[in-house]
């Protein structure tokens, strides 16, 4: 072989291994600089979108076990749903977050469950549910959580309307799993809350909150029938009337076990009046129950707030047209009335309460109370009747002014006396099944009471593509209140749940709008009038057609032909009144395509032009400056 | 060296403009920004306070274009001859390396400065988030950093800039998408370390972290080291095929 052969193939050879060794530091230097510095970025949003809170944190750090994490995300999402798969990055990035700062315990598996594969059945009986975006197909993407012995808990879909909760909702399934034990709570009711086989089968069902509440704890039912009340962790307890004089009594002695006890209380349920209507109660008998507790309360009197009263629609008088006025029994709690000292309401920035009750509260011997969420100076008070009963507008013209705070929601705790002189059931067939009799606490007891029971329904405190009363899960609830946040965190709080106590909603201010929303926002305003006017008058009739049909149904011999007119008269003026909509909506609608297809061709056609015009104009000029520059230096 | 290099990029810089291939990447480089933002990333529909739609595809976009600028920068010296001529000049091999990378770089500035207007009529309809889209072109910067070196060493070995354009994107294409797990499940690496590893590894990983607005040391050395990495080569290709 010839020597410069051999040097050239010499020099190959120390080239190919120098590369070898370029690749292996390469390959080096970034997996230790990323064992070092993964864990620790600065997050330049302006929210701290990618920076875990300190509940979060707190959580992580206590992981001591491995945590599964299976991420079923189909692929088609991204090509089908741009903002889902938007919305899927950023799952993905605070998962990631997740798996860095647990020192990897959390493993996070993502899986493509593809039409009629394994992965998809077994996303289906993990109890994912198919994303509404797709007829042809099921598309999921949700997750699944487990540790090493067996537990699983799973978030059936993740929704950008649930933003603001995602790092909410996964700690919470990474803290249910740190759980050492399930715990029990109880739920007594003398409205129906949970499937317990009403005659309306619509109602037969659970209420959302006992839904999702129950994703995280074992829900009983508990009779109100009950003398004592079962073993449990916690116990809730609706009443929006008078309670069975025996369930007092079990209540009563709960609470001088040291029960933890959430109890909500309401002198006029809007619930109820709309499961019940017209229907009269019996005189509420808990007042010396709460009295005894610190808290008063006056079940007879409804509570307005001029200062946080939220507006709806309603005819101040009968031949009145309905209007936008402010509603004073409907109060939106704020923050600067929600206590920020509480582990219970820190955080929170809004709790809705319908028609409420006045709790005043009193500290005495051996118990102390706190208040949690309370009114504006500027309240008023209407009898409780009324606002069962009257309309809005009698509402309102029959509150007295108070100009005094009262407390919504108060938390006692400490040791307390019976309310009852003597054993009530001394010598009856009660005392030999129960425990015995006690007339002052054996230990301290917490309780929170809530003077409005309407806190609960899913309208107040949630929106959402598929909102129900009766939702299964949060996916697609956006909550616009805490009222929720604050039961839960009541929950956690009584039941001793307290890593999970505390973790909530995490507020953003930047924009989540999108520009079709605001560009929608702002056609709408020129159309506003006009279609308040028809929604208005097509929720009137549609309300008026209700109530014919309730009583056709209930009475046969109402349905003459003239209501059978009436009842074809309302629905051609509903299908009017729809088209309408329809159309004001088509017209919106075109309105926007417009715009949006004028700035997508100016941003992709005429802008480039300009720019590229711009910088031929710059290179133009520099070149004739050198140009007579040159000439210049030739001619000297 | 710096006066070397400054010369270098001068007159690559200008020689883009001189051969109207800047005008004809600044172009396509805009409209196809611009169509992906609106027709594939639903800017209407989609929250864009961190210009989302125009982030998703900027890589990709970016991995097709910058081989354009780069194909010519060594594989026209050596089919012109002018490498010759170039390199008899009183200057350094890493001066001509870094000036001819640098004057790709700029460019690629200019191509995103000039994606500007698009952040100006976002700000002035819905509230920015300003430090994240400016992290987010920070990110973009560095991938476009690391994409001229890759284009620049292609071309030093290639006489044809056709083929060190394919060879480029295909390089670039290999580097995005590769996910190395298949590597670490072969070799039945345990989950963590695998996952590290991939993580350290992975394009994709690094540039979804800068473009959601957070920066961390380890994706600036990542992409820093491709760079140099790349540049290294690249001299050293000059070096041997110069004998």
């Amino acid at each position: 072989m010839q020597k410069s052969t051999i040097q050239k193939l010499q020099k190959s050879f120390i080239i190919c291994l120098f590369s070898l060794l370029l690749l292996a530091s390469f390959i080096l230097i970034n997996t230790t600089s990323g064992a070092l510095f993964s864990g620790s970025r600065l997050d330049l949003t302006s929210d701290r979108l990618n920076t875990l809170s300190q509940r979060t944190e707190e959580i992580i750090s206590g992981i001591n076990k491995p945590i599964h994490v299976k991420l079923y995300l189909s692929s088609q999402i991204s090509r089908q749903n741009p903002v889902l798969a938007q919305y899927a990055q950023t799952v993905i990035r605070l998962f990631n977050r997740y798996r860095d700062k647990s020192r990897h315990l959390v493993n996070i598996e993502i899986l493509d469950p593809k039409p009629y594969s394994n992965i998809e059945t077994e996303a289906k009986t993990s109890g994912l549910i198919p994303l509404p975006i797709s007829e042809n197909e099921k598309l999921y993407f949700g997750a699944v959580f487990s540790d090493n012995n067996g537990h699983t808990y799973t978030i059936a879909g993740f929704s950008p309307e649930r933003f603001n909760y995602l790092e909410n909702d996964i700690s919470r399934a990474i803290s249910h799993l740190l759980m050492p034990k399930r715990k029990t709570i109880g739920i007594a009711s003398d409205i129906p809350l949970m499937n317990r086989g009403f005659m309306r089968a619509e109602k037969a069902q659970n209420w959302t909150f006992i839904n999702l509440l129950s994703k995280d704890y074992n829900i009983v039912p508990i009779s109100l029938t009950e003398a004592e009340i079962p073993n449990v962790d916690a116990l809730m307890v609706v009443a929006t009337g008078k309670l069975p004089s025996l369930f007092i009594y079990a209540l009563d002695q709960y609470i001088l076990r040291g029960g933890r006890l959430l109890l909500l209380v309401d002198p006029a349920s809007e619930i109820k009046k709309r499961l019940y209507p017209g229907i009269p109660d019996e005189d509420p008998n808990l007042e010396a129950l709460l009295d005894n507790i610190g808290t008063h309360y006056l079940s007879a009197q409804v509570l307005g707030d001029k200062e946080l009263a939220v507006g709806t629609r309603f005819a101040i008088s009968k031949d009145a047209e309905p209007q936008s006025r402010l509603y004073y029994p409907w109060i939106r709690i704020n923050a600067r009335h929600i206590n920020p000292q509480s582990p219970l309401t820190a955080g929170l920035d809004a709790i809705f309460v319908a028609t409420p009750g006045a709790l005043t509260l009193k500290n005495e011997d051996g118990h102390t109370t706190e208040s949690l969420l309370t009114t504006s100076k500027n309240t008023l008070t209407t009898t409780a009747n009324l606002a069962k009963f009257g309309d809005k507008a009698d509402v309102l013209r029959y509150m007295d002014e108070k100009q005094q705070a009262f407390s919504v929601a108060a938390l006692s705790e400490g040791e307390y006396h019976t309310i009852f002189a003597r054993n009530p059931l001394e010598n009856s067939t009660y005392s030999k099944h129960i425990l015995p009799f006690l007339s002052t606490s054996v230990a301290p007891a917490q309780i929170i009471v809530i003077s409005d029971t309407d806190i609960l329904d899913t309208k107040n405190w949630a929106d959402g593509t598929n909102i129900s009363d009766f939702a299964k899960d949060d996916y697609n609830l956006r909550p616009i209140t805490n009222n929720f946040d604050f039961i839960q965190r009541s929950i956690d709080f009584l039941s001793g749940n307290l890593s999970a106590l505390n973790i909530a909603e995490k507020k953003y201010t930047g924009s989540r709008q999108t520009l079709a929303e605001i560009f929608y926002n702002g056609e709408m305003k020129n159309h506003k009038e006009n279609y308040q006017k028809i929604s208005s008058s097509l929720e009137d009739n549609q309300r008026k057609l209700d109530t014919i049909n309730i009583m056709l149904k209930s009475n046969s011999a109402f349905g003459t032909a003239k209501t059978l007119g009436e009842i074809d008269a309302l629905k051609n003026k509903i299908l009017e009144e729809q088209t309408g909509l329809d159309k004001i909506e088509y017209q919106i609608k075109s309105a926007i395509t417009q715009k949006e297809h004028v700035i997508a061709l100016m941003h992709t056609v005429l802008i480039p032009i300009f720019i590229l015009l711009l910088i031929a104009g710059i290179h133009f000029w520099f070149s004739a400056r050198s140009r007579r520059q040159a000439r210049r230096i030739n001619n000297e | 060296m710096s006066k070397q290099i400054c010369l270098i990029f001068q007159k690559e810089f200008a020689s883009f403009f001189r051969t109207r291939l800047a005008y004809f990447i600044l172009g396509i480089y805009l409209f196809l920004s611009m169509f992906c933002t609106f027709y594939l990333g639903l800017y209407f529909d989609v929250i864009n306070a961190n210009l989302f739609s125009f982030f998703y595809f900027q890589v990709n976009i970016l991995m097709l274009l910058i081989p354009a600028l780069t194909m010519r920068l060594w594989a026209d010296e050596y089919k012109t001859g002018n490498i010759e001529l170039l390199l008899t000049q009183p200057l350094s091999y890493t001066a001509v390396v870094i000036g001819k990378f640098l004057s790709a770089w700029g460019l690629c500035l200019l191509l995103l400065i000039c994606s500007a207007p698009l952040w100006l009529f976002t700000a002035l309809n819905i509230s920015t988030d300003n430090l994240n889209i400016l992290t987010s072109y920070f990110g973009c910067f560095l991938i476009s950093g690391s994409m001229c070196a890759v284009g620049c060493m292609v071309s030093a070995f290639n006489k044809s800039p056709i083929v060190a354009y394919l060879a480029s994107v295909l390089l670039l294409t290999l580097i995005i998408i590769v996910d190395y797990n298949f590597v670490f499940n072969t070799f039945s690496f345990p989950g963590n370390l695998a996952i590290r590893f991939t993580q350290s590894l992975n394009f994709f990983y690094h540039q979804s972290t800068l473009l959601s607005g957070q920066i961390g040391v380890d994706n600036i050395i990542y992409y820093l080291s491709i760079t140099v990495f790349a540049l290294w080569l690249n001299r050293i290709t000059i070096e041997y095929k110069r004998g």
